[in-house]
Formats: C-alpha cells, structure tokens, sequence
C-alpha cells in the first residue's frame, strides 16, 4: 500500500512545473457553469432580510418542564433576538405564535425584547396565542391574527407554594398587573376592556376570562389586524422599505458654511 | 415561577416529580451544548451553553433538534 504512494512522490519532486490535474478546478467559476449546467450562473434561493423566529407551545423559563410538553426556551430566543438585531443582513423579523402560555417572567422578558428592538417586527398569531402569549403577540409594531387563530385572556393563577395571608395574594396581583401594563401600553385596547375581558364569568368551563377569536381580537384592540402570512409579510417589507427611507441621509445643496 | 397558561396545571406538570433524562456536555465544531443522548455520537439539544452570537441564527442548533457530535475531542 506504501509503496505505491513512493513513485507519485517522486515524479512530483522530480517535475514541479508539471500541472497538477487539481488545477482544473482553478478554472474560471462562470465557465465551469457555463460547462457544467448551461448557464453563467448556478441557480440560488437568495438570502432573505427576514428573521422568522416562532414562539410554540409553552414558553418555558426558569424550570425545565415534563417532556410531554412542546417548549421554547427563553434562554434560546433572547440571544436569537439579540443575534437579530446585531446582524446587518437581517433588516426585519417576524414573530410566528401559537403557543398555549407559560412562564410569566420568561414570557414577558420575550415581549420586552420584541418591543425594543430597533428593527421592525410584526408578530403573527396563528393557531392560538394565549395567556402569557398575549405581551408576545402584541409586543411588535404591527400584529396580525388569522381569522380562525384564538386568545384566551384570563387571570394568573396560584401555583406552588401559597401561603393564606393577604401578600400572597397583593404579590399575585402585582404580578398580573405587570402583564396588564404590558398590553394596554404595547395595544389598542384599553384597560377596562382588557380587564373585562380578563375577568368575564361564563365563556371558559374551568376558569374565569375570555377566549377571542380572529376578529373580536381586533374588534377589542388587542391586535392590530387580521390577516395571514402574506399580510404579515407584506406589511413587514413596507416597514423594512420605509426604514431604509429614512436612513438614506438628506443630499444637502453645496457645502455646510 | 409563575405559570399563566390556559392548560390544566395537571396537565402541564404531570410527570414533574420523575427522574430527568441524563445529560451530557459536548462539542459540535465551535459549539457546546447540553444534549440527551439518543445514540453513540448523537443527541437531542437541551441547550446551547456556549457559541458565537450568531449560532442562535442556526435551525439546526434550536433545542429539540438532534444533532451529530464527535468522539471526544482531546483539545477542549
């Protein structure tokens, strides 16, 4: 086996000027195209401007929860939204949703990143966007709901450890308000209504709240339209042309004096 | 933690009181993650502990994909 690698070792110290048939490859890109596929140029997808992030399941935070449920990891996304912000390339990114809720603090440190993110977002609710899905779904600067897509919009409940005093109940109140302080600030709907909506009797078998569906979302003020994939994208790509619009510097008439 | 969620706790929480599933630490190129071992140089992501700002733009590094890994690698 060796000694078969000895004569091509010496045949190439013994002629270096010889090209070596890997020079082949050297060859000019587009005329090997040309050659290979019959055209200048290989076809390709074409990197998008776009960062699709989705937001599924239960929005998972401090505590790893049973395996039986489909997660997104707050650890992951934050620094998917820091990387998308960061990244020249992108210039926009869209928020899939249908997630059933989930960590209050996890939820809600996602909704922040959303809405302060330099770039334009638009968030998209599809399927559901319930509970601590709510801050997600209207933390971009335009939201969308497809017409079937649901949100149920109810109270915090008490799990773990509760003690039967009075703070326990001041510090879950505290904790339902930042949610409330949220939406009301990032949407159109008004703290009344929102907490009517929340505190409705009735409309849920097991709990107190509110489901609303596609168009009542709307109706309410909590999302801003409905729509589906295209609307989504077609209204992300306007924010992304009208921001590259205001960033091209004004051509000023001769020199400053 | 706060749970807001409009599934039955029961439901979300079943199984809480098990044993987790094992996990090891391991390289992928420039990137260590946190996996559950499904097979020899394999693993479903738990997380991603340590990597470059845009790795987190990855698919294939979302938490829940299995990925390949090499033997260990004596240089880390």
């Amino acid at each position: 086996m060796t000694d078969s690698l000895y004569p091509i070792k010496t045949l190439i110290n013994e002629q270096p000027d010889q090209p070596m048939p890997d020079d082949k490859k050297k060859m000019n890109p587009a005329v090997e195209n040309i050659q290979q596929l019959g055209t200048a140029s290989a076809p390709s997808p074409g990197e998008s401007n776009i960062y699709c992030m989705t937001i599924i399941g239960q929005v998972e935070g401090h505590m790893i929860l049973p395996p039986q449920n489909k997660t997104t990891k707050y650890e992951h996304i934050i620094p998917q939204l820091v990387a998308a912000e960061q990244n020249p390339k992108i210039e926009g990114v869209l928020i899939v949703l249908n997630t059933v809720g989930g960590d209050v603090e996890a939820g809600l440190a996602i909704a922040e990143m959303i809405a302060t993110i330099s770039k334009p977002t638009v968030t998209l609710v599809l399927g559901g966007g319930h509970s601590i899905g709510v801050p997600i779904a209207v933390a971009g600067d335009k939201s969308f709901i497809a017409e079937t897509a649901t949100m149920t919009i109810h109270p915090i409940r008490l799990n773990g450890l509760v003690i039967g005093v009075p703070q326990t109940f001041e510090y879950l109140d505290k904790m339902q308000e930042r949610v409330v302080r949220f939406v009301i600030s990032h949407s159109n709907v008004t703290e009344q209504t929102f907490k009517q909506l929340m505190f409705k009797t009735g409309e849920l078998t097991r709990d107190i709240g509110t489901t609303v569906i596609g168009m009542d979302a709307v109706k309410h003020g909590v999302i801003d339209a409905v729509g589906g994939l295209g609307d989504a994208l077609r209204e992300l790509n306007n924010m992304i042309e009208m921001r590259r619009a205001s960033s091209v510097a004004p051509v000023g008439g001769g020199l400053t004096q | 933690m706060t749970l807001h969620t409009m599934l039955p706790l029961e439901l979300v929480l079943q199984g809480f009181d098990q044993e987790p599933e094992p996990t090891c630490e391991v390289w992928s190129g420039d990137v260590k993650l946190e996996i559950v071992p499904v097979a020899q140089g394999m693993g479903r992501i738990v997380r991603v502990l340590q990597c470059k700002l845009e790795d987190y733009l990855r698919p294939e590094l979302t938490p829940g994909s299995i990925i390949y890994y090499a033997a260990d690698n004596p240089n880390r």
